[in-house]
């Protein structure tokens, strides 16, 4: 008894070796001593003060979570049952009439008006917040389109045309399905950025938080992805591949802001990729020691490059959208040389 | 338990359906929830997910709340089954490492009191991402799946002496791992305090 105690103290204080663990395991586990372990459970909440601030979430971000779970709650019991309401005065007045076509009518009439897809666009050159209805959030990139669909009570259904960041609302009952051109994305709850641009060479999904199954259309899984990972597929050669990337590179775009932080010309290009959706042509041997280092808000692409050109000993040249023999749309193309 | 006539209008407030009283009983306990599920779970994304689900349930059941009773008591209750349910939910995807850990550790029962529990898992984890592809799937797969050694050589058409073979080699390597990283972790540590003492061991070692 004492050993035991002893070693859930260790627990509790983080200081525990594999043989604490495994008493502590085994008290957690045995039926017989729930009694017991919601004794030691409640010992532990009274001397809890909550005071250690420094391991604290963000609880503004967890309280916003929580409104929109608790409005997205209350909308659909009203309108349940508002609706319930008139199926009976429906029902009432019909039923003795049309016993045999209203039955099935009635099923799909409730069906439709639970279905209205939600659908949120954002137009070239403008970035948007979005709410959906279950509590999830996150950030419409420009030119990009969003569809949630809510008729199903088994999952959330969403297609992403274009870029966006999600942040997901918890709940295990209805996993988060988004739908890509060529993947789809299985989520239970959390952060991540998916890009979907009909036009772009690739379609990917950067994960922040948590964790991500990636599968294909027919749902069968390709891989799980780990926080910090990219999962990109490119269409001319039907090839996906996995990587480690640093995500505020994928992420900068929602706050408007382009930050170098002693960056080489690789990891700038790629920021510059992500937050302007173009490609960058780096064709500049020798420049590997050169950094880039500030803080852009909101430039244009230009301006943006134009201070490049200054600051470094390279010249850039714009090179506009085309269309190649094969149907893709090419992004805008950056390439860099030595001045 | 002593709650204030504060809380008890404030519980009032959202029995009415109050977001504002919601808001208040979040800051008033929210810390402290975390802190307890946190010390519980060892896990920050699990110890949010139980904040969470406390204060949906706070919310959903606010009808059934009992002002002459404690508060505290009523999401203590509610925590302590999440809480439990999480930590065997936890413990079952992090079985095979145990195993493993007990299997490398207790084989020469030297060392093996000085590495916290933490440790022992970040170093697992670290060593066996470090095994070769295929020799991390055999061992994946008895181990982590399960899987009896003959299931394993029929799936990847090898004998079932060559699984076992890897196997044995694996956990070579995990056990002769683990005490290398703590040696090189002590040296690491002295070196930090005292060039001297570092010299001294190394005289001793020799």
């Amino acid at each position: 008894m004492d050993r035991q105690n002893n070693s859930l103290d260790r627990y509790w204080a983080n200081k525990h070796s594999l043989e604490d663990k495994l008493e502590v395991d085994a008290l957690f586990s045995s039926k017989s001593k729930d009694h017991e372990l919601k004794q030691q459970l409640h010992q532990l909440w009274k001397n809890e003060d909550g005071s250690s601030r420094e391991q604290q979430p963000n609880h503004n971000r967890i309280l916003l979570k929580l409104h929109q779970r608790i409005h997205a709650s209350q909308q659909s019991t009203t309108r349940n049952r508002v609706l319930h309401f008139y199926y009976r005065i429906a029902a009432v007045l019909l039923l003795p009439l049309m016993i045999y076509t209203l039955w099935p009518k009635e099923q799909t009439q409730e069906q439709f008006a639970a279905a209205a897809p939600v659908e949120i666009t954002s137009p070239k050159g403008v970035k948007t917040k979005f709410y959906l209805p279950d509590g999830t959030s996150g950030w419409l990139n420009a030119e990009s389109k969003i569809v949630f669909h809510q008729n199903d009570p088994n999952k959330r259904l969403v297609n992403l045309t274009g870029e966006a960041f999600f942040d997901v609302a918890k709940n295990k009952e209805r996993p988060f399905i988004l739908h890509l051109s060529h993947f789809n994305i299985k989520v239970l709850g959390t952060r991540f950025d998916a890009s979907n641009y009909p036009y772009n060479e690739r379609e990917f999904v950067v994960l922040e938080e948590g964790a991500v199954q990636v599968l294909t259309k027919s749902n069968k899984e390709v891989s799980e992805l780990k926080p910090s990972q990219r999962f990109t597929y490119l269409k001319s050669s039907n090839k996906y591949h996995i990587e480690e990337v640093k995500v505020e590179n994928y992420t900068a775009w929602m706050n408007g802001v382009l930050t170098f932080n002693h960056d080489p010309l690789a990891d700038m290009a790629q920021k510059l990729e992500a937050y302007y959706n173009i490609d960058v042509e780096i064709h500049a041997k020798g420049l590997n020691d050169v950094l880039f280092f500030g803080t852009l808000k909101n430039e244009s692409l230009e301006n943006v490059l134009h201070f490049l050109e200054i600051t470094a000993p390279i010249k850039t040249k714009i090179i506009d959208r085309r269309n190649t023999t094969n149907g893709i749309y090419l992004k805008r193309k950056v390439v860099i040389s030595k001045k | 338990m002593n709650h204030s006539n504060t809380e008890i209008t404030i519980l009032r407030q959202l029995k009415k359906g109050d977001v504002k009283a919601f808001d208040a009983l979040y800051s008033m306990y929210s810390s402290k929830l975390y802190s307890f599920a946190l010390k519980a779970l060892k896990s920050s994304s699990l110890a949010e997910e139980i904040l969470q689900e406390v204060f949906i349930k706070v919310w959903e059941k606010r009808y059934q709340i009992d002002t002459s009773r404690s508060f505290q008591s009523f999401i203590f209750t509610i925590s302590y089954n999440l809480i439990k349910d999480h930590y065997k939910k936890k413990l079952y995807a992090d079985k095979y490492l145990q195993e493993i850990a007990v299997e490398a550790l207790y084989s020469d029962n030297t060392k093996s009191n000085q590495l916290s529990y933490q440790q022992i898992i970040t170093r697992l984890n670290r060593i066996i991402t470090q095994l070769p592809e295929k020799r991390r799937n055999i061992f994946l797969m008895s181990k982590q799946q399960g899987l009896t050694n003959k299931e394993i050589a029929d799936h990847l058409t090898i004998t079932e002496q060559t699984v076992k073979n890897q196997l044995v080699i694996s956990l070579k390597f995990i056990r002769d791992h683990l005490n290398e990283e703590e040696f090189k972790d002590l040296l690491f540590f002295l070196f930090l305090h005292s060039n001297k003492e570092l010299t001294t061991l190394k005289n001793n070692r020799r």
